[in-house]
């Protein structure tokens, strides 16, 4: 009886396994193999079987420890402040501040629009002399003529304001429609307590939004390596590395310099730590949505 | 322990206005309902009294202290909402603390107001729980302890009953009107119930369209309705109301009697007609009747039989049960 029930739910869920299977599982084993030979496209030569080399390489690679260092910080930092800002905006839309009901609008345009484009407008918002940045701080009589994208500190700084830019309207979205579930009657109820805004906010609408909170955060951090495309047009990895994290090296490595087995082997690497990193959370939402259910 | 006083209080929502001026007194220690038809102005007058809604005119009194432009919190009241408002990640404990908490009172005080309120309410066995896992009488419970913690000089519900079962609210009313007792607070009543109005109210205070109709103890209301709304929104069957000959005759424009006022008889009667339905309550029976001039009444008679479908009665009422109005004011 269980099994034969478990065989139906199997049925249905086939086609969807296959999908799943071809587009994430079948790169993944070929990614691995490919990574395991010695691989020249240029000479036409038959690939070399060279087992774990390229990984212990790696390990004495600086650029590529320095990659990983990036891209720890392209990803705690955008998701860390998308995660503050959003839950600010979701917070004042809630309240329906002067001048927030248009924001729900103005809000999805940095997530509808391309991250290459979103890439370009910040590179041209802030080329020295001409760009907006520039005629900003000109009405603040400052005269900012520094290119921020040459100094490895500010470069790292516009690749963070431009992602947290990217994903915070996401985040705020999710946290809005959470927090309108939580009923007007609370917040008053609250009130009556003596609790005073902040104190609301902070014991209801957080608390409330803490299970949220957690499967945004996760979502984001795997999300948060979609900024590729917005590295390779405002700094291309550089100067000096500084905005490179490990799928760009990657990418430089497999596309620019041929070497496809050393970049394959830096991705599996980084997918296992990846994975070793989100797979306690993303065990945690599984449970908490069966939870939910029963 | 305190007494409300509204005086000319108004209440104007963009260019609607709700409350057009209204006083009202609002004795200390005694239960008051505010009963009313849906959109009457019942929860917005409860709210402004709250501090929930700003008030468009007039002033507000608690304690003889004028609290108009007062927070909320500092006006020593505590109000349970229809939908309980509990804090769904918080324990039964935490959600009825959580004042206390946010004032920052030592710990055994939280405990010990915790501890009575809980024994009062019944609820010591739930404290650890969610409120998820509550039942919808017990929810309703904690939202009423999270009141009493507050020690209010004055409680305010709104429809607190509503979302329970026909069982439930009986058993709710009397452990209210038990909490009451005990207390002795003044407590503020909302619902558009008229048998929960009747049933626990000292005060009855019924409003119609933002304006009171009539204040005073259940049964005055009852017995000397003081215009054709009150009549008719009071007692249940509603009110039987005649128009005509029999009113002009008392100097009137109306007359009403109660359903239980008027009587079956063999001879004579003021009206005549047809038995068009029987309903039967057990003890007694609900005689609608389509009179000859073809209006429809009600009369609560001892219980007779289904044999009596579609028979012609008359039908007779004493002088003292006709209620007289003219010009919607009651005439005596
Ligand atoms: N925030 C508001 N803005 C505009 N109008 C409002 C607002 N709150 C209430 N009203 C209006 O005020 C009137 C009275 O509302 P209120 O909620 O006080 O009625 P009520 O007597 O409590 O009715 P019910 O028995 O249905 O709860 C209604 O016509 C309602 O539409
Ligand atoms: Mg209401």
């Amino acid at each position: 009886m269980h099994s034969s029930r478990l065989r139906g739910y199997g049925l249905y869920i086939l086609p969807t396994f296959l999908v799943l299977a071809t587009i994430t599982i079948v790169p993944l084993f070929v990614t691995f193999t490919v990574s395991l030979f010695l691989i020249d496209v240029t000479s036409g030569l038959p690939p070399v079987w060279q087992g774990f080399y390229n990984y212990v390489s790696l390990l004495s690679d600086s650029r590529f420890l320095n990659s990983l260092v990036v891209t720890a910080e392209l990803i705690f930092i955008p998701v860390a402040l998308q995660l503050l800002f959003g839950l600010a905006l979701a917070i004042c839309l809630r309240e329906r501040l002067a001048g927030t009901r248009w924001m729900r609008i103005l809000f999805l345009l940095p997530a509808v629009i391309p991250p290459a484009v979103s890439g370009l407008v910040w590179k041209l918002f802030v080329i020295p002399g001409a760009g907006g940045l520039a005629w900003l701080s000109g009405l603040l009589g400052i005269d900012l003529d520094i290119d921020l994208l040459s100094m490895p500190a500010t470069a790292l700084a516009t690749v963070v304001v431009a992602s947290t830019w990217v994903g915070t309207p996401f985040v705020a979205l999710i946290l809005l429609s959470g927090i309108e579930t939580i009923g007007k009657d609370q917040y008053e109820s609250a009130t009556l307590d003596g609790a005073t805004w902040w104190q609301t906010h902070r014991y209801i609408s957080i608390p409330t939004l803490a299970p949220i909170i957690r499967t945004v955060v996760v979502f984001r951090i795997l999300e948060a390596l979609a900024i590729f495309p917005i590295i390779f047009v405002l700094t291309g990895g550089g100067p000096a590395g500084a905005t490179e994290p490990v799928n760009f090296y990657a990418y430089v490595t497999g596309f620019d310099y041929l070497q496809i087995d050393y970049a394959a082997s830096m991705i599996v690497l980084f997918f296992l730590a990846m994975m070793a990193f989100c797979s306690p959370f993303l065990v945690q939402i599984a449970r908490s949505a069966e939870g939910g259910a029963r | 322990m305190a007494e409300v006083s509204l005086a000319d209080t108004r209440k104007v929502f963009g260019t609607h206005t709700v409350i057009p001026e209204l006083s009202l007194s609002v004795p200390d220690g005694s239960f008051t309902v505010l009963v009313g038809p849906s959109g009457c102005g019942k929860s917005t007058l409860l709210r402004m009294i709250a501090g929930l809604e700003t008030t468009s005119g007039g002033r507000i009194e608690i304690g003889g202290r004028d609290v108009t432009a007062v927070t909320p919190s500092q006006r020593g009241i505590a109000m349970v909402f229809q939908s309980y408002a509990l804090y769904p990640h918080m324990s039964v404990r935490d959600n009825i603390s959580f004042g206390l908490r946010l004032a920052r009172r030592p710990a055994a005080e939280i405990d010990g107001k915790v501890r009575r309120a809980a024994e009062i309410l019944q609820l010591e066995p739930y404290l650890d729980r969610k409120p998820a896992a509550l039942s919808g009488g017990q929810r309703q419970r904690v939202a009423i302890g999270r009141a009493i913690v507050r020690d209010p000089g004055v409680f305010l519900f709104d429809e607190p009953l509503s979302n329970l079962d026909a069982a439930l609210r009986g058993q709710m009313r009397i452990e209210l009107l038990d909490l009451h007792r005990r207390l002795g607070s003044t407590m503020i009543y909302v619902t558009h119930d008229q048998v929960e109005a009747m049933t626990m109210a000292d005060k009855i205070v019924v409003m119609n369209a933002g304006r009171i109709e009539q204040a005073g103890s259940p049964l005055d209301v009852f017995d000397r309705p003081q215009s054709p709304f009150v009549a008719g929104f009071i007692g249940s069957p509603r009110i039987n109301f005649f128009k005509g000959g029999i009113a002009e005759s008392r100097g009137g424009d109306m007359v009403a009697v109660r359903p239980e006022h008027l009587r079956i008889v063999e001879t004579g009667g003021r009206w005549r007609g047809r038995i068009r339905l029987l309903e039967q309550l057990g003890t007694d029976t609900l005689v609608h009747v389509t009179l000859t001039d073809g209006d429809e009444i009600v009369i609560r008679a001892p219980r007779m039989g289904p044999e009596l479908q579609d028979a012609q009665v008359a039908i007779d009422c004493d002088d003292r049960h006709f209620h007289v109005f003219c010009d919607g004011q009651r005439v005596d």
